[in-house]
Parts: structure tokens; C-alpha cells; sequence
């Protein structure tokens, strides 16, 4: 199997707190879509941000495209991430003062790693305008609905056209309607990128379009490899 | 660009707030370069007009009041000295020598009593008009033709000292001649007459009807065969006018008559040393060098200048402790935004660099605004000063 995520012998704890993840394997295929499911507080989140770089396992290997990155440097890191990891966070992670166009770019205003052009810009536009947005280009993030947040989210995430997208909970505060919408949305964008999707959720009706998922109240239970 | 292009984007967003600290900086820095400039050039204007007034021959009594009454025309209360001093520095001391008569006022504008070389010695140009040429006219300083919107060939009246004096000095019609272009000085800000018509104001001079065996004798102190003396009623000429100009006359001798003082331009240094001599120990009159007075005046307010630099130096670190504090408890507050940014993927460094682009572009528009206030303080420092000066 063309493994896109390889994680072998993962301990991760919060210092200060009894939060304990442990995985002895996971291993996860190109280009098939994972639904992440289980109790809150069971670490899903937390393993998406450990397949993001986000955080670092007291030990173990995370190795995202073949690259083990928690052995990259911070900035070899971030950069790695920026380009080929699209996160999509539950409270979406949107700053305030930019309006939807800029913070759909705000990847390419941090990183030094990714360049921005009329290329880039002329996509940004194209997603915004694929995702609804396309007349919001100039609000900010509090003249938005959830739903539209959310979307202005999955944008930014998807805008570097990543090989991996991690959306956590990404329909976690939005009605049943903008639920499914949000769900399409994200398959629809990872299939048009030829992207690996993962996806974090609670809400069991979602997981009929996913190849897998990884149930992490079993997965608690005893350590499993899992897909 | 793109910390700066970011920087920009927080800053517009939060305009108000941003504006508020720009214009806290702002006054930080130009409180302090603002009130030196305006004091610098106080200090030139103050200092030129005296530099340029060699020496001054007054009453004894407090040279700073001589020199403030004589040179800046605020009316200090001094006694007069008689006009016979300029002859007596005339005859003794070869140069220039001006009389200044400064004790009446027409609408609140000092009435300079003088002599035609007075115009020459300030360089002072006709706007409008012509010179002093007759008993009864009067020349404008600018400030005073546009505060009393007065043009040429209209009339001012001198305002009177007492109005229930009947005795007293009584109000002169005065024929405005010419208005002088303005210079910055308060020569602007004075009404210049020939030093006989300011003695017409005292009353010394005057004008009135022939007295005659046909004359009311209620008008009349005393009469002899060949001598009639009128009293007090006897109406005065209140304006100069052909007319009646020939019938101006003084009685007594003309030396006794008052000026404030003389300014004297030595014709060299020996005329100079001399005359400071002389009046060295003058038991009435005292001699003195207006730019010394000046330099003691404001040696004197420089010290208490350094007394308000200090305390605005308190003021200014107290105000900086407390944008510092402002600053600190912003980031505070910007804890979950930073977080953010770093989650999205901001490296730290980048972050220090957004927050300092922020920073220096509210420190760069509080110094532009500093720079621009700066400039038009420098611009308009000297209508400000003249509008100091006549108050």
C-alpha cells in the first residue's frame, strides 16, 4: 500500500494533565478519505495536530509523504506543512482584521516557503467564488455566518493545494443543511487536488462517504493499528 | 512587504484605536520640539528689536520697564523725562537720537510719539500712503490697520484717559496719512504720530478759539489790560484741521515737555563708551544697552524653562510607561490572535516582525504628524508671537 501517513510507536501526553495517546500504527493510503470518530477528549484532535507538526510525540515516528516531521527543524517544518498539510481548525482559525480575500492568503503573507503571484491570487478568487464567497471577498470575519467561516476556512486550507487535508470538526457548530454542504465541499475539493482527506467528526450520518475511519473509543480500548 | 502590508491590515481595522496612539505619540514628541521652537524664535524676535536699538536713555528707576515701554510698547507706568535730555545728548554725544512718547493709546494701540527718523532707523516701509507731514496725522502699524479695518485718509481717535477729567487730556481726532507694511515687530501693532501731536494729547499743545474783549467771561481765569488767561471751559480743538491748524500753540518752554525716552545710536564706539559714562551715575536718567536688559530677561526664563523642560520630561516618561503598559496589555489581548498565527503556520520571527511593523508604523505617522505640526509652527510661529505680544 503507497502510504501517505505512517505513524509507528506514538506517545504523546499534555504535560500537567492524565492525557495519555498512545499508537502503536496507523498508516494511512493516498488519495482515500479517513473519518476520525470516537468521545471528545479521546485525542483525535490532538493526532491531527500531531500528523500536522503542529505538535511533537515524547516518541514515536509521524511520517507524512514519506518524511518523518518531527525531526525536520521548526522552519524546515512549517514550511513542509504550508505546502503539502491543509488544516482546517474547529474554531477556523480566522483572523479578525483581514477581510476573506486576505485571510485566504494568509499562508502566503507568513511563510516565506510559499510565494505569491497573480497565480495564486487569481486561484484564491476561483476558490472563494467555488465555495460562495466569491461577493464576501472584501468582509471580514465577524460580517460572516458560521457556515461562511467555515468555508473561508476550508479556502485557506486548500488554497497551497495540499496532498493532505486535516479538517477538524469542521461541521461541529454548523446546522444539518450546512453540515452536508461542508462535507461535499471538503471531498470535492480533496478530489479535485488528488488530496488525502481526514477528517474529525462526531456526527455519525457523515461517515457513509468516507472509505474509512478510525474509531478512537476502540482504538482506546487497546492500542491498534488501523486502514 | 507582507509585514507591513499585515501591519497596515490591523491597523486600519482598528483605526480608532491606532489614531488615538498616533496622536498620544504625537504630542509626546512634538510638545516638547514645538515649545523650543516657539521659544527660539521669541528669543530671536525679542533679541533682534534690541540688538537693534543700541542704547536707551530713560529715567532711572527699572531699566526692564524702560526697555518693555520704549522698545515693545507695553505701557509701564514711569515717570517722563523732559524733552531738553535729547538736546543735552545731542549737544554732548554725536549720533542718532530718537524721542519715543509713549503714554496714550487709541483703542488699545499705543500711540508712539516720535520723530520722522524713527521710520528711517527701523527700516520701516510705506504700505499706503505717505509719511508724517502735519500736526494732527498719524501713521498705522499693519496689525492695527487690519484690526480696526482703518485705510488711508479715515480718522482715529485717541482714546482719553479720564472721561470725567475735564481738566484733563482730551480725545484728538488724528488723520491716518499712511499704514506701514508689515514686519513682525510691534512696530505693527502701534499708531506712530509726530511727538508735537502727541503733545497735543497731553493737553501742552492745543488749539482753541481767539480769546478777546468779546470772549464769555465764565471762559476767562484772569484778565489784565494786556494779558487774557482762560480757564478750563474754554473749549479745545479735538481735530487738526487747516483751518485751525495755525492756532496751535504751547505756552511754557518746550524743554519741559515729557518723552519716555531717547534712543541713541552712538556714531562709534567712543560716542558709545562716553555716554555710558556720563550716565553712569545720573541721579534721574539712566543710560542702558536694551540687549544686555533682554539677555538677563531671558537668561531668567530660561531657568525656569529648564524647571518646565524637567517636569515634562516626568510627564513624558510617565506618558511613555503608560503606552508601554497599553502596548503590553494589547498583546495581552492579542494572546489567541498570535496563537493563531501560529498555528496557521507564522514562525515566531515573523510574528516579532508583524507586531514591530505595527509598531513603527504608528511611531513613523506620529512623527510625520510631529514633522507637519512642526512646520506650520515654524510657518505661523511669527503671527503667533505678534498675537502673544499684543495681548
Amino acid at each position: 500500500m503507497d502510504a501517505l501517513v505512517n505513524i509507528q510507536g506514538l506517545h504523546f501526553t499534555y504535560p500537567g494533565t492524565p492525557f495519555k495517546l498512545h499508537i502503536e500504527q496507523i498508516q494511512l493510503a493516498t488519495h482515500q478519505h479517513t473519518a476520525c470518530i470516537g468521545p471528545s477528549g479521546s485525542g483525535k484532535s490532538t493526532l491531527l495536530r500531531l500528523m500536522a507538526g503542529i505538535l511533537t510525540p515524547q516518541s514515536g515516528t509521524v511520517e507524512v509523504l514519506g518524511n518523518s516531521i518531527h525531526t525536520m527543524s521548526d522552519a524546515r517544518r512549517r514550511a513542509f506543512r504550508l505546502k503539502n498539510i491543509g488544516m482546517v481548525f474547529q474554531d477556523f482559525a480566522l483572523i479578525d482584521y483581514l477581510n476573506v480575500q486576505d485571510n485566504i492568503l494568509l499562508p502566503y503573507r507568513i511563510s516565506p516557503a510559499l510565494q505569491l503571484d497573480d497565480t495564486v491570487r487569481n486561484r484564491s478568487k476561483d476558490l472563494a467564488h467555488s465555495t460562495g464567497l466569491g461577493k464576501y471577498l472584501n468582509r471580514f470575519p465577524a460580517q460572516l455566518s458560521q457556515g461562511e467561516r467555515q468555508r473561508l476556512a476550508i479556502c485557506r486550507a486548500l488554497l497551497p493545494q495540499p496532498r493532505l487535508i486535516l479538517a477538524d470538526e469542521p461541521t461541529g457548530n454548523l446546522d444539518p443543511e450546512n453540515k452536508s454542504t461542508i462535507v461535499q465541499l471538503l471531498k470535492g475539493q480533496a478530489a479535485e487536488n488528488e488530496a488525502t482527506l481526514i477528517m474529525v467528526t462526531h456526527d455519525h450520518d457523515l461517515l457513509k462517504g468516507f472509505d474509512h475511519s478510525i474509531d478512537f473509543s476502540k482504538f482506546f480500548a487497546r492500542d491498534t493499528a488501523y486502514a | 512587504m507582507h509585514s507591513l502590508y499585515l501591519a497596515w491590515c490591523y491597523i486600519h481595522y482598528h483605526r480608532l484605536k491606532s489614531g488615538m496612539i498616533v496622536l498620544a505619540l504625537c504630542i509626546l514628541l512634538y510638545l516638547p520640539l514645538g515649545l523650543n521652537q516657539l521659544v527660539q524664535q521669541a528669543q530671536n524676535h525679542l533679541m533682534d528689536r534690541a540688538a537693534a536699538t543700541p542704547l536707551l536713555l530713560g529715567p532711572r528707576g527699572s531699566a526692564l520697564d524702560l526697555v518693555i515701554d520704549a522698545l515693545y510698547f507695553q505701557h509701564r507706568e514711569q515717570h517722563p523725562i523732559p524733552y531738553s535730555t535729547l538736546n543735552t545728548l545731542q549737544t554732548r554725544n554725536p549720533g542718532k537720537h530718537i524721542p519715543v512718547y509713549s503714554r496714550f493709546n487709541a483703542q488699545g494701540h499705543t500711540i508712539i510719539g516720535t520723530h520722522l527718523e524713527y521710520f528711517d532707523f527701523r527700516k520701516l516701509q510705506m504700505q499706503q500712503g505717505h509719511s508724517l507731514s502735519q500736526l494732527g496725522e498719524c501713521i498705522l502699524g499693519a496689525t492695527v490697520a487690519k484690526d480696526l479695518g482703518l485705510s488711508v485718509g479715515e480718522t482715529l481717535t485717541s482714546s482719553p484717559e479720564n472721561v470725567f477729567d475735564l481738566a484733563g487730556a482730551y480725545p484728538l481726532k488724528m488723520h491716518i496719512a499712511g499704514i506701514l507694511a508689515p514686519t513682525g515687530t510691534p512696530d505693527d501693532d502701534a499708531v506712530f504720530v509726530d511727538l508735537k501731536t502727541a503733545w497735543i494729547l497731553t493737553g501742552l499743545l492745543h488749539g482753541h478759539d481767539a480769546l478777546d474783549e468779546n470772549t464769555d467771561k465764565d471762559l476767562l481765569l484772569k484778565q489784565s489790560d494786556s494779558t487774557l488767561t482762560a480757564n478750563a471751559k474754554l473749549e479745545q480743538f479735538m481735530e487738526i484741521t487747516d483751518e485751525n491748524r495755525s492756532g496751535f500753540h504751547f505756552h511754557g518752554d518746550q524743554g519741559e515737555f515729557p518723552i519716555t525716552a531717547v534712543i541713541y545710536a552712538p556714531e562709534n564706539q567712543k560716542a558709545h563708551d562716553l555716554a555710558l559714562g556720563h550716565y553712569q551715575s545720573h541721579e534721574t536718567l539712566q543710560l542702558v544697552a536694551p540687549h544686555q536688559i533682554i539677555e538677563n530677561l531671558l537668561s531668567t526664563l530660561f531657568r525656569i524653562r529648564d524647571f518646565i523642560s524637567a517636569g515634562y520630561m516626568l510627564v513624558a516618561l510617565a506618558t511613555g510607561l503608560l503606552l508601554t503598559l497599553i502596548i503590553a496589555l494589547s498583546l495581552r489581548l492579542r494572546e489567541s490572535e498570535m496563537r493563531t498565527m501560529m498555528e496557521v503556520g507564522c514562525a515566531r520571527n515573523t510574528l516579532i516582525r508583524l507586531l514591530t511593523a505595527e509598531l513603527a508604523t504608528l511611531l513613523l505617522a506620529s512623527l510625520l504628524l510631529a514633522g507637519v505640526l512642526l512646520a506650520l509652527t515654524n510657518h505661523f510661529a511669527p503671527q503667533l508671537l505678534n498675537l502673544l505680544w499684543s495681548r
